[in-house]
C-alpha cells in the first residue's frame, strides 16, 4: 500500500507542473486510469488470469460509458422525464437502477458466501436478524424509495399534490441510513455462533466479515448518493458501483493468484516462494490499486457534475425531502452530493480493499503471529486510510503560502493517526486492547 | 496575492481534504469497535 501511494503522490505531483493537467484535470484522469487499469490487465495475463483480463477490459469499457454519462448529467434545462410505462422512463431511470441493485447484489453475496463456505463444522455460523435485513433488503428498499421519488418528481403533469407526497420518500432513505449507522456503530457484528451468540468470531472469518460490514455500509451510503445526485446521475452511480465492486473483485483474485503462485515455488524447493519475493510480485497490484482508488476519487467528483467552482454547486440537492431550505441539512446534503460519490464511496470501500487484500499476505500473517490479529488488522486500516488522506494534500503543492501548511499538517496527522492507533491498541486498558484472537478454528 | 488564498480551487481542495480526515476519523471508529467486538476474549473472562 505505501508504496502505491508514493507512486500515486508522484505522478500527481508530475501532473501538477503541466498546464494542461490542471486546465483539463477530468479527461487527463481518465485517460490515465483507464491506462492503468488495462496495464494491470496485462500483468494479469502474464500471470495467466485470462478472467483477470477481461474484467480489467470491462472496467475500462465502463469509463468509457461513464463519460458519455458525465456528459449527459451537465446538459442544461430542467428534467421533464415522460409518462409512466414509457419506455424512455424504463431506460432513464428503471435500467441503472436495476444495474446498481444487480452489481451490488453480486458483491454482497460474494462477500457473504466467503464467509459461509468456509469449514466450519464444529462452529455453525449465521447471520444475525439484522444482518439478514441488512443484506438482502435495505438496497432495494432505497433504491425503490429513489424510483418512487423521482418518478414523482419530474412527470411532465407533476403538480403540488404530487410534489408534496413524494417527500416521503427521501425520508424513508435517510432513516435507513442513520439506522444502519448506529446499529453499526452499537453493535458492528452481524454474524453469529448458532449455538453459542456469544462465542467470538475465529481469525479465518474476520477479514471476509469486515468486508462484509464495510460493503454494506458503503451500499446503504450509495443510496443517499444516488438519490441527492437525481435523475440525471443515474448513469454514473450505476458506473461507479460496476467499476470499483469489480476493481474490488479483481484485486482479490489477483492477490490470491500471486499467493497461490508463491505457495507453489514454495513447495518445487524454489527460492521464489520467499515473502520477499510474494511482495515483489504483489506491488504492481498494490501500486494500481493506491493509483485506481486515486483517480476513481476524483473522476466521479467531475464525472457526478461539479467542478471547483460555486457556481457550479448543485443548489437543488439542499432541497431533497425539505420544502425549504435549511442550513444545516441542506448543508450536509450539498457535501453529500459534492464529495459524495468519489470520495464518500472510494472511502468507505478502502477498507474493503485493505480486507480483501490483507487475506493472503505472507508479511501480514507473520505481523498478525507477532501482535495478534486484530491489532494488525485495525492498524493496516489506519495505515490505508492515512495514506488516502495523504493523497489529497499534495493538490496544493502549486500554491506555495498555504499549500506547505497543508502539506505539513497532513505529513503530522497521518503517522499520528496510525501512531495513536498503535498506542490504542497495544495500551488501552479494555475495549480495543481486548483485541485478541480468542478461537481458532 | 490574497485573494489568491479564497480561489475557488483551493478552497475546494481544502473541502475535500476535510471531508476525507472527517470521514476517514468515522470509518477508522467503526473499525475499532468492530474490531474490539470481533475479537473480544471471552474465553478468559
Amino acid at each position: 500500500m505505501r508504496s502505491g501511494m508514493c507512486a500515486y503522490n508522484l505522478l500527481m505531483c508530475t501532473g501538477l507542473f503541466s498546464n494542461s493537467f490542471l486546465e483539463a484535470q477530468a479527461p487527463a484522469l481518465l485517460f490515465l486510469g483507464q491506462t492503468i487499469v488495462l496495464g494491470t490487465g496485462l500483468y494479469a495475463v502474464r500471470l495467466g488470469m485470462g478472467r483477470g483480463a477481461f474484467q480489467t477490459i470491462l472496467i475500462a469499457a465502463v469509463s468509457r460509458v461513464s463519460k458519455e454519462a458525465a456528459e449527459n448529467v451537465n446538459r442544461a434545462g430542467e428534467v421533464v422525464l415522460p409518462s409512466f410505462m414509457d419506455v424512455e422512463l424504463i431506460y432513464r431511470v428503471a435500467l441503472p437502477l436495476f444495474l446498481i441493485a444487480g452489481v451490488w447484489g453480486w458483491w454482497l453475496r460474494k462477500t457473504h458466501r466467503s464467509i459461509f463456505s468456509r469449514p466450519t463444522a464444529d462452529y455453525p455460523l449465521e447471520l444475525t436478524g439484522f444482518g439478514r435485513v441488512l443484506l438482502f433488503m435495505i438496497l432495494p428498499f432505497e433504491l425503490l424509495c429513489v424510483m418512487g421519488f423521482w418518478t414523482l418528481q419530474t412527470q411532465s403533469g407533476a403538480d403540488t399534490v404530487y410534489r408534496s407526497m413524494s417527500l416521503i420518500f427521501p425520508w424513508g432513505v435517510y432513516m435507513s441510513v442513520v439506522a444502519v449507522v448506529a446499529r453499526l456503530l452499537w453493535h458492528p457484528v452481524l454474524v453469529r455462533c448458532k449455538d453459542s451468540p456469544q462465542t467470538p468470531l475465529s481469525m479465518a472469518h474476520t477479514a471476509a466479515h469486515f468486508a462484509l460490514t464495510m460493503s454494506i455500509l458503503a451500499a446503504v451510503f450509495l443510496g443517499a448518493v444516488c438519490l441527492v445526485l437525481g435523475v440525471r446521475a443515474a448513469w454514473v452511480v450505476a458506473c461507479l458501483s460496476v467499476q470499483l465492486l469489480l476493481w474490488l473483485d479483481f484485486s482479490r483474485s489477483m492477490q490470491l493468484r500471486v499467493f497461490l503462485l508463491s505457495s507453489q515455488s514454495l513447495a518445487d524447493g524454489a527460492r521464489a516462494g520467499t515473502p520477499q519475493d510474494q511482495r515483489a510480485r504483489l506491488l504492481p497490484v498494490r501500486v494500481a490499486d493506491c493509483c485506481v482508488w486515486g483517480f476513481f476519487t476524483l473522476w466521479y467528483f467531475y464525472a457526478s457534475g461539479h467542478v471547483c467552482s460555486f457556481g457550479a454547486l448543485h443548489i437543488e440537492a439542499a432541497f431533497v425531502g425539505f420544502e425549504k431550505f435549511y442550513f444545516l441539512p441542506g448543508g450536509f446534503l450539498l457535501l453529500l452530493d459534492t464529495y459524495g460519490p468519489g470520495h464518500g464511496m472510494c472511502l468507505l470501500l478502502l477498507p474493503v480493499l485493505v480486507a480483501v487484500a490483507s487475506r493472503t499476505s505472507a508479511t501480514r500473517r507473520a505481523a498478525a503471529r507477532a501482535h495478534g490479529e486484530g491489532v494488525e488488522f485495525v492498524r493496516r486500516v489506519a495505515q490505508a486510510l492515512a495514506g488516502y488522506q495523504f493523497l489529497f494534500s499534495f493538490q496544493f503543492v502549486s500554491q506555495p503560502s498555504w499549500g506547505c501548511c497543508v502539506v505539513l499538517f497532513q505529513l503530522t496527522a497521518c503517522p499520528g493517526m496510525h501512531c495513536g492507533v498503535c498506542v490504542l491498541c497495544a495500551e488501552a486498558p479494555d475495549g480495543v486492547a481486548a483485541i485478541r484472537p480468542a478461537v481458532h478454528i | 496575492m490574497v485573494w489568491r488564498l479564497f480561489a475557488p480551487q483551493y478552497i475546494f481542495d481544502m473541502t475535500q481534504l476535510i471531508v476525507v480526515d472527517v470521514l476517514s476519523v468515522l470509518v477508522l471508529a467503526l473499525t475499532m469497535r468492530w474490531g474490539s467486538y470481533a475479537f473480544v476474549d471471552t474465553t478468559t473472562a
